[in-house]
């Protein structure tokens, strides 16, 4: 709850019920009680009729400006004054209450034909999910600081087009659920410009479809392509995948197993997730054409590895593979690994499981383990992007990781279709450039191309595990399926 | 075999025995009247109109009113266990997997049945009741300590073997749930759900001032004697056990519908202390403070509570002279709050705080300390000591 | 599906079991042990093991101290938290119902789990490094077995015969003593109090142990998944309602046996059902319940 403007008679009511009670809060309802005077009486009295207005709005996507006239005056929950948004005033007060959207779309200098939530004259707000608690969760520090090292890096330069960049973080604790919560309160009521999500297949899935029934920009690391009932992600109008799918690494992966482990006897081990299931068939038959007889076992296996981990490593073993094409949760892989009586390599798609993370508590089992990856290892990022070390050691004072290394990729993807874009920012503007350019090459993730395709990615990085330094190093970059 | 041999679960004040004999006769002056009717008037405020936005100073948002309707949802949960656990005597450590079978079977039913919501919330209840009937079937079989073994594995069954039949419950990328027509937005769902608690709590008063109330609370106090008296002691405990399963169903409709995508690994074990948290800290056997515990804990849980003290703070003047800081203590609320502790897992800090101390000093609980402003309300004589537990029950039958 | 596949997935099922019974096995001595005690069901005994193995975790990874420093840690941080139980939470009451004692045990449980959240957060995926890291495979049936499940299995069989011997002498007897005749005891000079606060302090370095040992097979993390609820504590019960919550002896075969049925969850032909070991251990529990509430393995101890 924050406080906001409201008309002057209802707040005296109120602060005299209040201070009948005896609540002790009499000063805070004083204060909030001024700056609602000061504010004026134009804020609206029933805000939740005034959110449905606004709600309504950005439903339809593909639409110029169904919710032009709402969002023109009075969007938002607060019923934001046309007035005090435009100057910067107005965005400082909107940062504070938490952003509650008194800095909301009512800017003036967008274009009149389109939705512009979440971008002012001077700030855009964008907002950030991913998995820093829960299950199968990132360092919570290293997203503390991976967080917003582009968005301070662009805004020192002047920002883009002289708004600078804001990014709300939220923690989706691995869990579907919560991310859906969390991207419904950064939408709906910290009325971000669009979402990103950092993380974690299942919770990107359930905030993109969100996204689109809302007719909010949504971009994310390629995951997989479609869930059995809910229909592919390339139906969502506002989806957009930064780097290749699970799905488009299916050559990428089955070529790997060609080439480097050629006449050896291999593995398909996959998370029993029903959003994997288009890619896990789709994975075993391309790994069986290019092995034929040697593919000796293929099975997924659940969520929960600490006690099955045994007799997955056994099965693994006795099956003789030499190379284990891997596509679960990082613990689990580590779980796994452990109780390896055999060595084995894994090998798989990107992202999570080729972070250092999974180096660190991995090796030395894993050791030689490849996985494909959209961002580069800490070895090549310097020579790929000079910039991004200078700037995380600005941020954070501290030397990058390679999560680091991935939210500047997201970040650094977001302002590049920001600045395509243009002064003009509206949501449809804004995906409608990404359509059109298509390709955005950030010099850390390999080039997209959205001319064909929501899900962009060309290429990917290929990363191979180093257990004498722990970490992945980067073995080739750009890898075209 | 005995049926029950836990007789008394927590000591908790006896909701006939609040009022004390010189206040009989009582009347309020008309200031005593006028004061009861502000104080009504703050109540329905709070309930009513400060979720809404109506004749407030504050501004709840729209991810907020969410949180809100959680908490009335929790309290039909807390309700349901209360039943159990007050009434009953009987402990249930799998509690979330009640909630999580009715918020599947409503899922379904809305999700692939293509059927209306009112009957979600029908069949959820049904399930509810149910399940918690077959428990209670085996619960008869059993003493008390050992059915909490049953209930602890009951609840991790149902979570990693049920739920995760992902046909049904959309395995880990969960279920979609859609609101009912008419409720789509937070603020409308906020009533739909206070409704509910409603009913619930109608149902639960009648429950405790009939026939079967009374039946209840003796077999809790003595299952033999109850017996002697000729109170057919399985019936009531498996009513008991199907009333507490039918209002967790309708806890569980209500969440899926909230959450509108909902996954088993929800319904963890954490769920499950977390409503004996409600329950207990409280006050077992006493509605009112069985709501206020649910509620606390619920907002604790989702944060809103350690947010909106950060957030009055910061409306007050810190981050007018301080934007950027205020501003990063709002955005990143997460990294923010005190401690370095995250703001979902105060709950779990203080959580257990007030749980052992509900227990050690203080067993009415919640419910204990709000007594006397709640018979004051009603019309009472205010007596700060009243509804006070004044002996701790200890017929314990040793198994 | 052949029966000689089924066979060599059951061998292996059947010594993975028994590997990973052993650390159930510790973890019901320590239930057993505090319901001889106190007749009340300890539902923080796995976290007691959780503790220890974070702080142990805490000691060797992020400060480097050597092994067995970091492991003295852990077990002297399961011991405080359970000598902190028995003064904060048990003693106080004493005198209330079983259930209400339960409720107090998992509340200490919910708590050490706060504490993990608070302390540990930050690392989401934390491994222990094995003692040992030396592996082999059984012979004839193909498991696998790390050294590190072999120390185990010797820890317990130590603990094991040091807890008869303890039994056996005067502190022992005075604490079996204070057990059945509390106030016979008190008035032939021996202090239940010291007794309980023995009996505490015992079960808490067993649950230490558990988790110490326990913590390199797999990662960890904050929260129940780690150690408690079904992780170790489900099991640990079932082991010790084999033992009728009372033998010792039964206690340690018990949590043989429930490791054994939990690895059944593991073979392929229960590959379809999700969450398989959950089912598993819940119709073992209700089946043991219903058919013989009283116990399978309550040997002769039975009569104390």
């Amino acid at each position: 709850m924050r406080a906001t403007r409201t008309g002057p008679l209802l707040a005296a009511l109120t602060a005299a019920a209040l201070l009948a009670a005896g609540c002790g809060q009499k000063p805070g309802v004083a204060e909030m009680y001024a700056g609602g005077a000061a504010a004026g009486a134009v804020g609206g009295a029933q805000p939740g009729a005034a959110a449905d207005a606004g709600l309504g709005g950005p439903a339809g996507p593909a639409g110029s400006a169904p919710g032009s006239a709402a969002g023109a005056t009075t969007s938002g929950p607060t019923g934001t004054t046309t007035g005090g948004a435009t100057g910067p005033g107005g965005a400082v007060a909107g940062s504070r209450g938490g952003g509650a959207g008194a800095a909301g779309s009512g800017a003036s200098s967008t274009s009149p034909g389109g939705d512009a939530t979440g971008v002012t004259d001077t700030t855009i707000k964008i907002g950030i999910h991913a998995p820093v608690t829960g299950a199968a969760a990132f360092p919570q520090q290293s997203f503390e600081r991976a967080v917003g090292v582009y968005a301070d890096y662009i805004n020192r330069k002047g920002g883009i087009y002289g708004r600078k960049i804001q990014i709300v973080f939220r923690d989706d604790r691995f869990d579907p659920n919560s991310a859906r919560t969390v991207c419904k309160e950064m939408v709906e009521q910290q009325k971000v410009f669009m979402l990103v999500g950092a993380g974690g297949s299942d919770q990107i899935d359930a905030c993109a479809r969100y996204a689109n029934q809302l007719g909010v920009p949504y971009l994310s690391g390629g995951v997989h392509e479609t869930r059995p009932g809910l229909g592919p992600l390339s139906a969502l109008k506002t989806y957009f995948a930064g780097s290749l799918t699970y799905e488009q690494q299916v050559p990428l992966v089955a070529r790997l197993v060609a080439t480097e482990f050629r006449g050896q006897k291999s593995a398909v081990i996959m998370a029993d997730n029903d959003s994997m299931d288009n890619y896990y068939g789709l994975q075993v038959a391309a790994v069986r054409k290019v092995s034929g007889s040697n593919l000796v076992l293929a099975r997924r296996i659940p969520k929960k590895t600490d006690v099955d981990a045994p007799s997955i490593a056994t099965q693994i073993c006795n099956s003789g593979a030499k190379v284990v094409v891997w596509n679960a949760s990082p613990s689990g892989l580590i779980n796994v690994s452990k109780s390896m009586t055999c060595q084995v390599t894994f090998v798989g798609p990107g992202n999570t499981n080729g972070l250092n993370i999974v180096a660190t508590g991995g090796c030395p089992n894993i050791d030689g383990a490849m996985f494909y990856s959209s961002f580069p290892g800490l070895d090549r990022i310097d020579q790929m992007d000079p910039a991004f070390r200078p700037a995380y050691r600005r941020k954070n004072n501290a030397e990058p990781d390679d999560i680091g290394v991935a939210t500047w990729g997201n970040e650094k993807l977001i302002g590049m279709m920001l600045q395509a874009t243009g002064k003009q920012l509206t949501r449809q503007s804004f995906m409608a450039t990404i359509g059109r350019v298509g390709r955005f090459d950030n010099g850390v993730f390999p080039a997209t191309d959205y001319t064909r395709s929501r899900f962009g990615g060309t290429a990917m990085h290929l990363l191979e595990a180093d257990c004498g330094s722990r970490q992945y190093r980067t073995k080739r970059l750009n890898e075209r399926p | 075999m005995t049926a029950i041999d836990t007789t008394t679960v927590l000591p908790a004040i006896d909701e006939e025995v609040t009022v004390s004999e010189p206040d009989v006769g009582f009347r309020p002056g008309r200031a005593g009247w006028v004061g009861r009717g502000l104080v009504w008037a703050l109540l329905a405020w709070l309930v009513l109109a400060l979720p809404v936005n109506w004749f407030s100073p504050f501004h709840v948002g729209v991810a907020d009113i969410d949180v809100l309707s959680l908490a009335v949802i929790y309290a039909i949960g807390g309700l349901s266990l209360n039943v159990l656990l007050g009434y009953a005597g009987q402990i249930s450590l799998g509690h979330q997997a009640f909630v999580g079978l009715g918020a599947f079977a409503s899922a379904y039913v809305v999700t692939n049945l293509q059927l209306g919501f009112w009957l979600a919330v029908a069949v959820a209840a049904a399930f509810g009741a149910a399940q918690a009937t077959v428990l209670g079937a085996v619960s008869l079989r059993l003493t008390g300590l050992y059915f909490a073994l049953v209930t602890l594995a009951y609840g991790t069954f149902a979570e990693e073997t049920l739920f995760g039949i992902a046909a049904i419950t959309g395995g880990e990328g969960g279920k979609p749930a859609a609101r009912p027509v008419g409720f789509e937005d937070g603020y409308s769902y906020y009533f739909l759900c206070l409704g509910f608690l409603a009913v619930i709590l109608w149902l639960d008063r009648r429950l405790t001032r009939t026939k079967a109330g009374r039946a209840l609370a003796a077999l809790r106090e003595n299952p033999r004697v109850a017996a002697s008296y000729g109170i057919n002691v399985k019936a009531y405990t498996l009513l008991a056990f199907a009333v507490s399963g039918m209002f967790a169903g309708v806890a569980g409709s209500l969440m899926a519908h909230h959450d509108e995508v909902i996954v088993g690994s929800t319904f963890d074990f954490q769920l499950a202390l977390l409503f004996i948290l409600m329950t207990v800290v409280g006050g077992l056997r006493d509605r009112v403070g069985v709501v206020i515990g649910s509620a606390f804990f619920a907002l604790l849980q989702e944060k809103l509570l350690v947010n909106a003290v950060g957030g009055v703070f910061g409306s007050l003047h810190l981050d007018d002279f301080f934007g950027l800081l205020g501003e990063l203590l709002h955005v990143d609320g997460i990294f923010a709050s005190g401690l370095g502790i995250p703001a979902e897992f105060v709950g779990l800090i203080v959580g257990p705080i007030l749980l052992l101390l509900t227990l050690t000093k203080y067993p009415g609980g919640i419910g204990q300390q709000v007594a006397p402003i709640r018979l004051w309300l009603t019309g009472h004589r205010f007596d700060r000591h009243a509804g006070a537990v004044t002996e701790v029950e200890v017929n314990d039958v040793r198994a | 599906m052949n029966v000689g596949q089924l066979l060599t997935e059951l061998g292996i099922a059947v010594v993975t079991g028994v590997l990973q019974g052993s650390v159930y096995a510790l973890v019901a001595l320590g239930i057993v042990l505090v319901y001889r005690g106190s007749g009340v069901f300890n539902f923080a005994q796995a976290e007691f093991g959780t503790v220890g193995l974070f702080a142990a975790y805490a000691a060797v990874v992020l400060w480097g101290w050597s092994y067995p420093a970091g492991v003295a840690f852990g077990l002297g941080a399961a011991l405080a938290m359970g000598l902190l139980t028995e003064r904060l939470v048990v003693h106080p009451l004493r005198n209330a119902s079983r259930v209400t004692v339960l409720v107090g045990t998992a509340g200490v449980a919910l708590a050490a789990v706060g504490v993990q959240f608070w302390r540990f957060n930050e690392t989401p995926i934390m491994t222990m490094p094995k003692i040992d890291d030396g592996f082999f495979v059984v012979p004839v049936i193909g498991a696998p077995v790390t050294v590190q499940q072999l120390i185990t299995v010797g820890v317990l069989g130590v603990v094991s015969v040091g807890l008869a011997l303890f039994f056996r002498s005067p502190s022992g007897l005075a604490i079996q003593a204070a057990q059945q005749e509390p106030v016979a005891s008190e008035l032939v000079g021996i202090s239940v109090r010291r007794v309980s606060m023995l009996t505490w302090g015992i079960a808490a370095l067993l649950g230490g142990i558990a988790g110490i040992l326990s913590g390199p097979y797999t990662t960890f993390t904050a929260g129940f998944l780690t150690f408690g609820a079904g992780r170790a504590l489900l099991p640990g019960f079932m082991a010790a309602v084999l033992a009728g919550m009372k033998s010792m002896p039964g206690a340690v075969l018990g949590g043989l046996v429930v490791g054994v049925v939990e690895q059944l969850g593991t073979l392929t032909v229960m590959s379809h059902v999700p969450g398989a070991r959950a089912m598993l251990l819940f119709a073992f529990l209700l089946g043991i319940l219903l058919l013989r509430p009283q116990g399978i393995f309550v040997g002769r101890t039975a009569t104390a």
